[in-house]
């Protein structure tokens, strides 16, 4: 079965599509099941079996719970809370942190963080991004996931507050706060290095 | 990563979406239980304030010693508990609504006082003398520490329903139903209405008493209709 017909309706109107069939869960599926994969890659060092349990897991909830979506937020919003939320309860039952496990060289996330945090003197090409990773790592939890969130799955700040559910002003701040904490650690490894 | 459209089709092959109404009556069951804890919050907020207005406090000195001993020893502590504890129950449930996270705390409890006070003049206003009665408070050793202090006569403090009067003496029904007889002979009377008196005084019998100054039992509220009109 081919969806292209499908391709131009907005992901809030396929949820309404699978409401009446359930076939066409496989458009969701095919538009967010990377992107996912991605997302729990990043905030987490499952195995590759386990991030695809969690995905599973997902996808079902989205499913069975697609009645409770409401159309005020963004859908991915939406789905990627419930994956965050998915995540945060297999961290419970693993009994382990969240951890920056994955930054793909291929996702410009050098040169956005780079920007994000006015640090294009600071961080120059002999800070690896090996090293962006353990800083990151070293940051507190709620700011670590803020950053991840703007700097890695290019978030906005309203989709950031949908999605941890905090409000907008909380995102700014954990934001500013999360970039002076990374800020300050790359330049004493510049320091020191 | 391996593409899963077949497994989570399997998966969810037997399942259906859960019904709308199941998430709306959940949401509607949040909302009711905010706006109801504010309701309470309100209620305890306006019955603490009558017990704040209505204490004694030109007897501070001669009850307690000082005003602050006094202020610890009448605060009504658990008016106060409930008012926060309800407050703080409507601004959790608040933030578990479908929205309620997009708000500040600062915002939502600021907003949340300003509607207990709204409602609170509105309770003061229409009704809360019925509160009262009905919950006796201001007879009740739990809910009044006022009652605490003035059923002492050992200490001078007595209050009660007068059942009788004569020229020189009252009889009266203490709260805790006991019987005395107070001499009045020397005493100044500020008029009462028939809820009750309290007396400042000597004990000098078992059932006897000798009174200096005797006042009505409950004030007016300064919310009362009354006021308003």
């Amino acid at each position: 079965m081919t969806f292209r017909e499908f391709e131009n309706k907005s992901d809030e109107e396929v949820t309404k599509l699978v409401l009446g069939d359930q076939k066409y869960f496989t458009i969701l599926v095919e538009r967010y099941q990377e992107k996912l994969y991605r997302y729990i890659s990043r905030i987490s060092n499952f195995n590759e079996q386990e991030k695809e349990d969690i995905l599973q897991d997902v996808f079902v909830k989205v499913y069975v719970n697609l009645n409770s979506f409401n159309s005020s937020l963004k859908f991915s919003s939406w789905i990627y809370r419930i994956t965050r939320n998915e995540v945060i309860n297999n961290f419970r039952k693993f009994k382990r942190r969240p951890q920056i496990a994955r930054i793909d060289p291929e996702d410009d996330f050098m040169s956005r963080i780079k920007s994000g945090l006015d640090l294009e003197k600071e961080i120059n090409n002999k800070v690896d991004i090996d090293y962006i990773k353990k800083v990151l790592n070293e940051i507190s939890d709620k700011y670590k996931e803020v950053l991840v969130l703007k700097f890695l799955e290019e978030k906005d700040y309203k989709e950031i507050s949908d999605i941890l559910k905090i409000p907008m002003g909380t995102v700014a701040t954990y934001i500013n706060r999360g970039k002076k904490e990374l800020k300050q650690k790359i330049e004493n490894y510049e320091k020191f290095r | 990563m391996k593409n899963l459209d077949k497994q989570i089709l399997d998966k969810i092959k037997d399942l259906k979406p859960k019904a709308k109404w199941k998430f709306l009556v959940k949401n509607y069951l949040i909302w009711s239980l905010t706006i109801l804890f504010l309701i309470f919050s309100s209620f305890a907020c306006a019955l603490l304030l009558y017990l704040i207005i209505n204490n004694d406090w030109e007897y501070s000195k001669i009850i307690a010693g000082s005003f602050w001993n006094y202020w610890v020893a009448s605060f009504p502590h658990i008016w106060f508990i409930f008012t926060v504890a309800f407050l703080l129950l409507s601004y959790f449930n608040f933030k578990h609504t479908e929205k309620g996270y997009r708000f500040s705390q600062k915002r939502v409890i600021t907003l949340n006082i300003l509607i207990i006070f709204f409602l609170v003049f509105v309770f003061c206003s229409f009704g809360l003398g019925n509160v009262i009665d009905a919950i006796n408070l201001d007879q009740s050793k739990i809910f009044n520490q006022r009652k605490v202090i003035w059923i002492n006569p050992e200490k001078g403090f007595l209050a009660g329903e007068v059942v009788k009067k004569n020229e020189n003496n009252l009889e009266l029904i203490d709260f805790e139903g006991k019987f005395w007889l107070i001499d009045i002979t020397e005493a100044h009377i500020t008029p009462y209405t028939e809820e009750g008196v309290k007396i400042l005084g000597n004990k000098i019998g078992e059932n006897t008493f000798r009174a200096k100054e005797i006042l009505p039992w409950s004030r007016i509220f300064l919310f009362e209709k009354d006021f308003l009109k």
